[in-house]
């Protein structure tokens, strides 16, 4: 008995407990980095840890600070496993690690305000100009049934939309058990009237499973519908469509109820804004970082359709994030080099080369 | 000169790339061909696995936790686990899990199945043959210890979200015990009894299913055990892949730091574990008795 309960230890330690082990790991790593600190390259900066993130984009992005603060500005920089929830409440909490390259923060709860309130994190500037969240089909679904830009296209044919497993209904991919996003698209299935118009909820459980089930969908050009959000290298490499709700918009109080975690069931139609895509840094390393490294962090900002076409080569051309951060600097000097000084610049490309 | 020993000579970059690229074309060209077939060839288990889930869900509670006491009393003639059972499904009843742990003992039910139907076939086969031996014991070892989220993917690429791929998941890591202990009862039947059987004329096919099957039933008992409950502690990961009950709860309650919603529902699968546990370890146990030709219990 003692075996299998260990058993199934191991297994939720594994899986589930994956992103409290990033938080521990970044923290233990940041905790080593400090004892280095007689490197004399570093005198200035310092040790910097930047969170990478679970997904590509922010992987990319965060090598690409690192790289940047590393051979631009001289800091000691070292990328760490992260993830929205555990890195943004060990941020607000620990002051570790010390920039979130790509965050996230509409979707965070009361504690980031909290926390920027307080005055322990920051935000620098935005990570990324567009961008978000949303409902989408694959592309190709539109070519034969062109009503289906429109969320009632979508509501009328359910048929279009089945699996084995939910016909005859049609299924409705919904975001993760967990994620921030579950709650918000549990109350949009209601609000929208997705199960009267023959829709299942199906809960895929994890990331990897949503984007393998509409990546699946996609390359047998079968119908697929889900939540899921951009820039990701799925939607930079695969023609999805975003889902329009034309003419629902947004206000505060059908936003309140959709982000009701009570899950009240009366819900009026809603959507997503705009996402807001932060750098964010701990108040402890602003304190202790050189004024140009936060000018950089401030004014670091990339387009989502850059970003996803980085994202295609990155997927094309197989490239781990470093090497991605890498091409980056030397193939699309457009997309950063006004961000920082000339000098700095050069020392970033000469660095590489 | 030396950095050849410090740094290995990896293989070109333009070949590494087209090999991974390669590889991941091959797998879209075929799903994209073999896809809807191979959707096809798993609908049978998929309409098994609803039709149980709807099964162990519209029984009604007294009836389950009667059939469940019934079972327990009959395998271990013990009161104690009678108790313990009834305690158990009150716990997980009174703390609305009701619905969760029917769902996961489906899965957990027909996986069980799966294992036995295919691994015990796989067992005799490996005690038959030695070179299948040689080839099936790495392949178990692989199952065993790839983490599944690498062959998770592909497969949910393949057949979507939900049961089937969840229960791939969950046999092949629960599949090795049950094919070991097979393989290793049958091969650990005393010599002596097999020349006794060949001497009285037996066929291989007496041989196999009245002598060395009966006398390795007591390990072969000891494997299903351990399936079961290896399948049980795939049932968090199973979640990771769309297969609901007391797996996904646990994992929405991590991310979000609802410690008690996850401790319940960790001790509800506890619950079940050490319950599908005694039962099967006991009926085990009575089999081999059974065998020993002692007082008949």
């Amino acid at each position: 008995m003692f075996k299998l309960m260990n058993k199934i230890n191991n297994n939720m330690e594994d899986t589930t407990m994956t992103n409290l082990k990033n938080v521990f790991f970044s923290l233990i790593l940041s905790l080593g980095l400090t004892t280095f600190a007689t490197n004399v390259k570093a005198a200035e900066c310092g040790d910097v840890s930047v969170a990478e993130m679970t997904w590509t984009s922010a992987a990319v992005l965060a090598y690409f600070d690192a790289l940047v603060l590393k051979e631009g500005f001289g800091c000691n920089t070292e990328v760490v496993p992260g993830d929205t929830m555990p890195t943004s409440i060990s941020m607000a909490e620990k002051s570790q690690p010390d920039i979130a390259s790509e965050l996230w923060t509409n979707g965070l709860g009361a504690f980031w305000k909290d926390a920027v309130t307080a005055g322990k994190v920051q935000i620098g500037g935005l990570s990324m100009s567009g961008g978000g969240e949303a409902f989408w089909i694959p592309s190709k679904m539109l070519e034969a049934n062109p009503e289906l830009a429109n969320i009632e296209g979508v509501l009328a044919n359910p048929q279009l939309f089945t699996t084995p497993e939910s016909s005859p209904k049609g299924a409705f991919h919904g975001c993760p058990a967990g994620w921030n996003c579950e709650i918000t698209t549990k109350n949009l299935f209601q609000a929208f009237g997705f199960e009267e118009a023959g829709f299942v909820y199906v809960d895929p459980g994890s990331g990897a499973a949503l984007g393998a089930s509409a990546a699946g969908a996609h390359d047998k050009s079968q119908g697929w519908l889900g939540y899921y959000w951009a820039p990701t290298s799925l939607l930079g490499t695969r023609s999805f469509q975003m889902v329009s709700v034309d003419p629902v918009v947004q206000t505060p109080e059908n936003w309140a109820c959709a982000t009701d975690e009570t899950f009240p069931g009366n819900c009026e139609p809603s959507y997503w804004s705009k996402a807001v895509i932060d750098v964010a840094y701990t108040t402890d390393f602003a304190n202790r970082a050189p004024k140009e490294v936060l000018d950089y962090l401030k004014n670091r900002t990339f387009s989502d359709s850059d970003i996803g076409a980085i994202l295609d080569i990155v997927e094309a051309e197989a490239y781990g994030p470093q090497e991605a951060a890498e091409y980056m600097i030397l193939e699309r000097q457009d997309l950063w080099k006004d961000k920082v000084s000339a000098d700095v610049a050069n020392k970033i490309i000469a660095s590489l080369q | 000169m030396f950095d050849f020993f410090l740094t290995f000579p990896a293989l070109p970059r333009e070949f590494l790339r087209d090999f991974k690229r390669g590889i991941d074309n091959g797998f879209k060209e075929f799903s994209r061909s073999y896809g809807e077939n191979i959707e096809t060839f798993f609908y049978p288990l998929m309409k098994l696995l609803v039709f149980i889930e709807r099964l162990l869900i519209s029984t009604p509670w007294p009836i389950f936790i009667g059939i469940v006491s019934i079972l327990g009393y009959w395998a271990t003639r013990s009161l104690k686990l009678v108790i313990g059972i009834i305690i158990a499904f009150t716990f997980i009843g009174l703390f609305g899990m009701w619905e969760d742990t029917m769902e996961t003992t489906g899965i957990i039910v027909v996986s069980t199945i799966v294992a036995v139907l295919v691994g015990i076939p796989l067992g005799i086969w490996m005690s038959k043959s030695s070179r299948a031996q040689t080839v099936i014991t790495p392949i178990l070892d692989f199952m065993q210890t790839l983490p599944p989220f690498v062959y998770l993917v592909p497969v949910v690429m393949l057949l979507g979200i939900g049961k089937v791929p969840g229960l791939i998941a969950v046999v092949i890591y629960a599949i090795p015990p049950v094919v070991r202990l097979t393989n290793l009862g049958i091969r650990e039947v005393d010599n002596e009894i097999i020349e006794a059987a060949e001497s009285f004329g037996a066929t291989p096919r007496q041989k196999l299913l009245k002598v060395q099957i009966p006398l390795a039933m007591p390990t072969i008992f000891a494997g299903i055990n351990q399936t079961i409950m290896m399948a049980l502690a795939m049932v968090i990961i199973a979640s990771m892949i769309g297969v609901k009950g007391l797996g996904l709860e646990v994992l929405r309650s991590i991310s979000n730091q609802y410690l008690a919603i996850g401790l319940l529902n960790g001790i509800a699968i506890v619950a079940i574990a050490i319950i599908f546990d005694r039962i099967s370890q006991a009926y085990g146990k009575r089999v081999q008795e059974h065998r020993k030709g002692g007082n008949h219990k």
